[in-house]
């Protein structure tokens, strides 16, 4: 087969590769305050594995069989596979990624690499690693650190969330907060992605590397949520935003003292809109 | 009535109609406006009635700008202008700072002359003339 015939067709298999074993692996796991079960490896992240020459070895293997493919042999994001992509596969050298904990700017933690690596982006193409070993995935996160070492940013401490505010959560307030942040203007009035700036994003809203990154039908949750979808999932996206697209960091919206309370009833009213409440 | 007094009340009455063309009041455009103001969503990041008090991290002021009392810095010809080209480089609170993720997108091709002039008629009629403060 021709090299780049060969890329699409693995492009195309690990699509459906991921659509068939995503929602496979969100099976066990404990529920939270919203019923959303906990991934199941949260519990694998834990110890976290330091690096070793053996666990990077192995993690070089499978960064060689599974993610060069697409992320290319140096990490860049260039492989014959990304050219059939819209969403491009991200380049690791420059050292930004959407999903983390850390502030904006800042390097991810090795948890938040070890989460991608397991959950995948099973809607973007790339499918759960969780079928690697827990050893095997954290040789991979070392991988993925050394190659993150290129950009010069530095390690970030997760930002904290705070705490859900007690008692049942207060949808009323949550979309009244909704609105008072501004989520409307691209997520919609009703969360369906078709905001008043939502129609400028083909072509405008591309993120840092000509990706179009479109707002985010809420309706569809909670796994439809590119960073997960329980409620601590969607507050840490509004602490972090995801950097390079117009998704920003909704700490400095919470004035003086940082309250985190308004952040906690926007994410139990968005997850209120998701017509899948599994 | 005698004609002076016809007169006066033409000349009056002329009067008030320019006074009131002036000031945006047009009742047919301004109720136009405001119902485009809702079908738009213009609220989603002005507020509702133009009250303001949306979030807009790192804009000056880290809030989308209120339209209630935009009759005091605006002509109507002004505002029109600013409805139909927009104002996509939002100004930063940190210039090294993410960019805010709110903007003003051009409506020119979304919405029609007409419509953009009932639009900024009703935002100027959302400040009664006598509530306007004095700047001079």
């Amino acid at each position: 087969m021709k090299p780049r015939r060969k890329a699409f067709w693995t492009a195309a298999a690990l699509f459906s590769a991921g659509a068939v074993l995503f929602p496979l692996s969100r099976d066990a796991g404990v529920a939270d305050s919203a019923g959303t079960p906990e991934p199941p490896w949260e519990s694998e992240l834990r110890p976290r594995m330091p690096r070793t020459d053996a666990l990077l070895e192995l993690g070089q293997k499978a960064y060689g069989r599974n993610c060069a493919v697409c992320h290319g042999e140096k990490g860049d994001g260039r492989s014959d596979a990304a050219e059939f992509m819209d969403l491009k596969p991200r380049d690791f050298l420059a050292g930004s990624v959407k999903v983390k904990s850390t502030p904006p700017g800042s390097l991810p933690s090795d948890e938040d690499l070890f989460r991608t690596i397991s959950a995948g982006f099973p809607e973007y193409g790339m499918p759960s690693y969780r079928y690697l070993s827990v050893e095997e995935r954290w040789g991979l996160v070392h991988v993925l650190k050394d190659f993150m070492k290129a950009s010069g940013r530095k390690e970030g401490e997760a930002l904290d969330l705070g705490a859900p505010p007690p008692g049942p959560p207060d949808l009323g307030r949550g979309r009244e907060k909704y609105m008072a942040f501004g989520c409307a203007a691209c997520h919609g009035d009703s969360g369906g992605g078709d905001g008043p700036l939502a129609r400028y994003f083909p072509g405008t809203f591309l993120d840092a590397r000509g990706s179009t990154a479109a707002p985010r039908n809420l309706t569809l949750g909670p796994y439809a949520f590119k960073s997960g979808g329980s409620q601590r999932d969607i507050v840490r996206a509004l602490a972090t935003g995801f950097e390079g697209t117009r998704m920003a960091s909704y700490i400095p919206a919470l004035g003086p003292g940082g309250d985190r309370s308004p952040l906690w009833e926007i994410a139990a009213y968005v997850h209120s809109l998701s017509r899948d409440k599994r | 009535m005698s004609i002076s007094a016809k007169l006066i009340l033409l000349a009056g009455s002329a009067f008030l109609l320019s006074a009131l063309a002036a000031a945006g009041d047009d009742p047919a455009s301004v109720e136009r406006g405001r119902k485009l103001y809702l079908k738009y969503s213009c609220g989603a990041c002005h507020g509702p009635e133009g009250r303001g008090g949306i979030k807009n991290p790192n804009a000056i002021g880290g809030e989308v700008p209120p339209l209630a009392r935009v009759r005091e810095g605006y002509t109507l010809a002004e505002l029109k202008e600013k409805i139909e080209d927009g104002f996509p480089a939002v100004l930063q609170e940190d210039p090294d700072g993410p960019e805010p993720p709110l903007f003003m997108p051009a409506w020119k091709k979304v919405l029609s002359k007409k419509q953009i002039d009932g639009l900024a008629r009703y935002l100027m009629s959302l400040l009664p003339e006598n509530e306007m403060e004095d700047w001079e």
